[in-house]
């Protein structure tokens, strides 16, 4: 499939614009690397990288499922090797498995926007206390003490609470993504 | 075979996929959640679109993504470890050598390595029109992308507490501000004593009646004046209000003086302008993306709190701040405009300072510390007289002499050219200028002239007899007579206790509005950019008198409340002189006006603040451009320009995140330093230690081939980004006459007088 994707001679008509590209893929791409295990900062360059990459090369752009899809494995193997010259395997082992739950999550959906609303949803749908562990460690940085302190609980209380509410998450989000 | 480093795993708050250590990691979930709730946004790659292109095209198409070496060696490890496995041995591979064999104990290992072991086979089947070159490239393309840093320092984030946003959102709810009108403002002081006697310049003072020149000073009467902090209940809230009084009172004088003077100032609209400088004068750096962002949401959640303010709260409470102005006031204490050889004893004396601000230590006692010398371990006191002693000043033998350290019965050098120059400032400005580093002779008392160095000599031979009967310090100036200096306050008193002169000294310090006066026009000077009251050039047209009731205001609120250094910063941010328009004569105005009135306009000049803008929009670097041009054409050499170069950031991206994080060497070449554009010197100025490296800068000015009067308008670019009135023109070329000559001692002292040093 992907050598039909690369190959300029088949669907000519098929107008290709960088720009729109980018535009409409660069934040999908994102979200990819960064839910495979990319830092913030990796994830910023290896999606400008991955365009760089496929912008080498002739391409056409069947629909945008297969443009996500394309780019994503770009993305996935510019990681692979990275990993590997930097010897850190140990985390690459993970990532096929990675890489399947954010297929299966955004599916057609170039942005991954659709993961994130749902995401919202099933936020929603914790209990107060949940919502509040998980915002003080991801929006505020909060250390599991200072979670702990705050709820009342003990450090092993806090990191039970938020595992279990990202478990929550994780199946709340799997439901809602099935298609 | 290598020894494969262990995986890394995400460790504790501050791992960006947002794990909280040993629970089993989540990427997709953390990345998510991290997105969703906290500061990580995607990209936006069409601000680089450009660049990739360029990358690209550069970039062969026939350039594989990965060479047929690469992935036959990765297939043949992944394929060697499987097998290993199955047989129970450790891998043979480079992938995972590890003691004890993760395929055998972890089956998502296992998994992960077979999976990988597919997917390398699925690249080759996926890509076989890529083998035909073997030739490597680096993996990632240099292009500037999106920084996602922290805020503050390494350890800090402007995010770690929501609860800190909400609490300065409370806090910037208004309060009543006092509006009383008291005549006089202030009390007279004792300085205000020695400032009457003082022989003000008159010569361009408009010969105004007082009574209409000066409008009534508006200050809160003493007994409206919130109680001391620590006689409070609520500390926080009665700090907040008298921040605000305070605060008033500086915007009313102000605007009383724009007023008279028939003038209306510029607000600086621009927002990012705006916090550019509140973050070079509080922190010594450009603010990052995140960093406005915070306080764009900051100002968005609540309508009434002004976001560049809520970001400078947060800065002036930051790490970065401490650090920042413990270098400003180490240059100010140690008087660095000349080197320092022990590293050690800096390193010390910096981190004392920075102790000391982050403490909120009034300045009373730092001062008072440093001269009492009651600190323990490395002492940062005793580096500081080693300082003093070793600069050989006569105000420094006087200090010493006060102090009641000083070495009796020897000699220091003669006068200084520093405190000849504070004292011509301060009889032209009429105010004494005492900052710490220049207390003048005027406000010592001296005893005997004993006559000629010989004669001083053949007295008092340290070797054949102890001048006991004499205490103090003896100087000679530069025609060899020789002074005693008799140990006496910098007003001139007595030391309150001859016991312990000592003690009494830093008492004094502690408690004399002189010593804070000259600190808060310090203060003054390094967040606006000038001298609350000049000591070179202000005359009563640009508001002498009212400034100079300003400077006392403040210096004896700071008194009165025992202020430390950040009080006194956020009392001076937070008024209205930070966020007036810059205004500089360009190179148009410049070559155009008349002048008589470039004077006037540069007269006006003084009352708003003066760093260069570091916008975006390309305004300030217009600015830079002209200036440059008109720099060009008349040197006939285009790389003698000031401002010649065009950015200060190498890597041309958009926003230089990164100008406040990186230390630039100081080049050797004069006329690389003469290239530096006005950003690049005030980040220098900005930065750590700025004296010093200014002095270089000016040391390099003077090695120059330019004439005097380039060398003048050189300064003024570079240490105000503006030209010189013809009063200071004048004045600075009397520095020439002044150093005998000396172009070196002349520019150094020029580049002092300009930064308020003196």
């Amino acid at each position: 499939m992907l050598d039909e994707l690369t190959d300029s001679s088949n669907s000519p008509d098929a107008a290709w614009d960088a720009e729109t590209l980018i535009a409409e893929h660069q934040t999908g791409v994102w979200r990819y690397l960064r839910a495979i295990g990319c830092d913030p900062s990796l994830a910023d360059d290896l999606t400008q990288e991955t365009f760089v990459a496929v912008l080498k090369h002739p391409f056409q752009n069947f629909s945008q499922a297969a443009t996500a899809s394309y780019l994503r494995r770009v993305a996935f193997h510019l990681l692979v090797t990275l990993r590997r010259r930097q010897e850190r395997f140990a985390v690459t082992d993970d990532m096929e498995m990675l890489d399947r739950d954010w297929s299966r999550w955004a599916g057609c959906d170039a942005s991954g926007n659709e993961v994130i609303d749902a995401l919202a949803d099933c936020f929603s749908r914790l209990t107060k206390r949940a919502q509040q562990s998980l915002k003080m460690r991801f929006s505020e940085n909060a250390t599991r003490e200072q979670i702990a302190r705050s709820l009342g609980i003990t450090e092993h209380g806090a990191k039970n609470l938020m595992q279990r509410a990202k478990l929550q998450l994780r199946q709340c989000l799997e439901e809602k993504t099935k298609r | 075979m290598n020894a494969i480093p262990p995986p890394v795993q995400p460790q504790g708050p501050n791992d960006p996929q947002g794990n909280d250590g040993d629970s089993p990691p989540d990427p997709a979930m953390d990345s998510l959640l991290r997105e969703w709730l906290g500061e990580d946004a995607p990209p936006n790659l069409l601000r680089n679109l450009d660049a990739i292109h360029h990358a690209a095209k550069n970039q062969s198409a026939d350039t594989p993504l990965f060479t047929n070496d690469e992935l036959i060696a990765a297939v043949n490890r992944a394929f060697k470890d499987v097998e290993a496995d199955r047989r129970g041995k450790s891998r043979v591979g480079t992938t995972l050598n590890h003691s004890t064999n993760p395929l055998t104990t972890n089956p998502l290992t296992r998994w992960g390595a077979l999976a990988l072991a597919a997917s390398l086979l699925g690249v080759i089947a996926v890509y076989p029109f890529w083998r035909s070159r073997e030739a490597k490239r680096p993996l990632t393309t240099q292009i500037p992308t999106q920084e996602f840093p922290p805020i503050g320092s390494g350890s800090e984030s402007l995010f770690e507490n929501k609860a800190d946003v909400a609490q300065s959102k409370n806090e910037s709810t208004p309060s009543p501000v006092l509006q009383a009108k008291v005549e006089p403002p202030i009390p007279p002081t004792p300085t205000d004593a020695v400032a009457a006697t003082q022989p003000i310049d008159k010569s361009t003072a408009k010969p105004e009646p007082k009574a209409d020149m000066r409008p009534e000073v508006i200050v809160q009467s003493k007994e409206s004046r919130p109680p001391r902090p620590s006689q409070t209940d609520s500390q926080t809230q009665t700090d907040s209000q008298s921040e605000q009084q305070v605060v008033a009172v500086i915007d009313q004088q102000l605007e009383h003086l724009w007023d008279r003077l028939k003038i209306t100032p510029g607000k600086l609209t621009d927002l990012r302008a705006l916090e550019d400088r509140l973050a070079w004068v509080l922190i010594g750096r450009l603010p990052t993306d995140t960093e406005r962002e915070w306080g764009r949401k900051a100002g968005a959640a609540n309508p009434s709190l002004d976001a560049s303010r809520a970001l400078a709260q947060r800065w002036i409470e930051s790490e970065e701040f401490d650090r920042h102005w413990a270098s400003a006031l180490s240059d100010y204490y140690l008087d660095r405009s000349m080197p320092i050889d022990d590293k050690d004893a800096l390193k010390v004396f910096d981190a004392w300072l920075q102790q000391s601000i982050q403490q909120n230590e009034s300045l009373g006692q730092i001062e008072g510390r440093l001269v009492s010398s009651d600190l323990q371990g490395n002492d940062p006191s005793a580096f500081w007289l080693r300082r003093w002693i070793a600069a050989g000043k006569k105000s420094n033998a006087k200090l010493l002499a006060a102090s009641g350290r000083s070495p009796a019965g020897r000699t220091l050098d003669q006068w200084s050219a520093l405190e000849t120059l504070a004292l011509q400032g301060s009889r032209l400005s009429g105010v004494p200028a005492i900052p710490f580093s220049a207390i003048t002779s005027e406000t010592l008392s001296t005893e005997t002239v004993l006559g000629n160095a010989a004669a001083f000599a053949s007295v008092f031979n340290p070797a054949q007899s102890k001048p006991t009967d004499k205490k103090g310090l003896y100087v000679s100036d530069a025609e060899g007579r020789v002074t005693i200096v008799s140990p006496v306050c910098p007003d001139g008193k007595a030391i309150p206790n001859s016991e312990d002169p000592r003690a009494g000294l830093a008492k004094w310090f502690e408690d004399s509005s002189l010593a804070r006066k000259a600190m808060v026009d310090f203060v003054w000077k390094r967040l606006v950019g000038q001298p609350l009251v000049p000591t070179i050039g202000l005359t009563d047209s640009e508001g002498f008198e009212d400034r100079k009731d300003l400077l006392d205001f403040l210096a004896q609120e700071a008194q009165t409340q025992q202020a430390g250094l950040r009080q006194i910063v956020s009392w001076i941010v937070m008024s209205s002189p930070m966020s007036f328009e810059s205004r500089s004569v360009n190179a148009q105005e410049f070559l155009a006006l008349d002048p008589s009135v470039l004077a006037s306009l540069q007269q006006r000049t003084r009352l708003f603040a003066n760093y260069p803008a570091t916008t975006e929009n390309g305004r300030a670097l217009d600015r830079l451009n002209a200036l440059s041009r008109w720099t060009k054409t008349s040197e006939e050499n285009p790389s003698s320009g000031v401002l010649a170069q065009p950015a200060t950031n190498p890597t041309g991206a958009k926003n230089p995140t990164n100008i406040g994080k990186q230390t630039p060497p100081i080049p050797s070449d004069p006329q690389t330093a003469l290239a530096w554009t006005s950003d690049r010197i005030t980040y220098e100025i900005s930065n750590q230690h700025p004296y010093e490296r200014i002095n270089e800068v000016s040391l390099q000015l003077a090695e120059s081939s330019l004439d005097w009067e380039a060398i003048i308008e050189r300064a003024f670019l570079a240490c105000l980004s503006r030209y010189p009135s013809a009063e200071e023109r004048k004045q600075a070329t009397e520095l020439l006459d002044w150093s005998q000559g000396d172009r070196q001692l002349a520019s150094k002292r020029l580049v002092h007088a300009l930064l308020g040093h003196l």
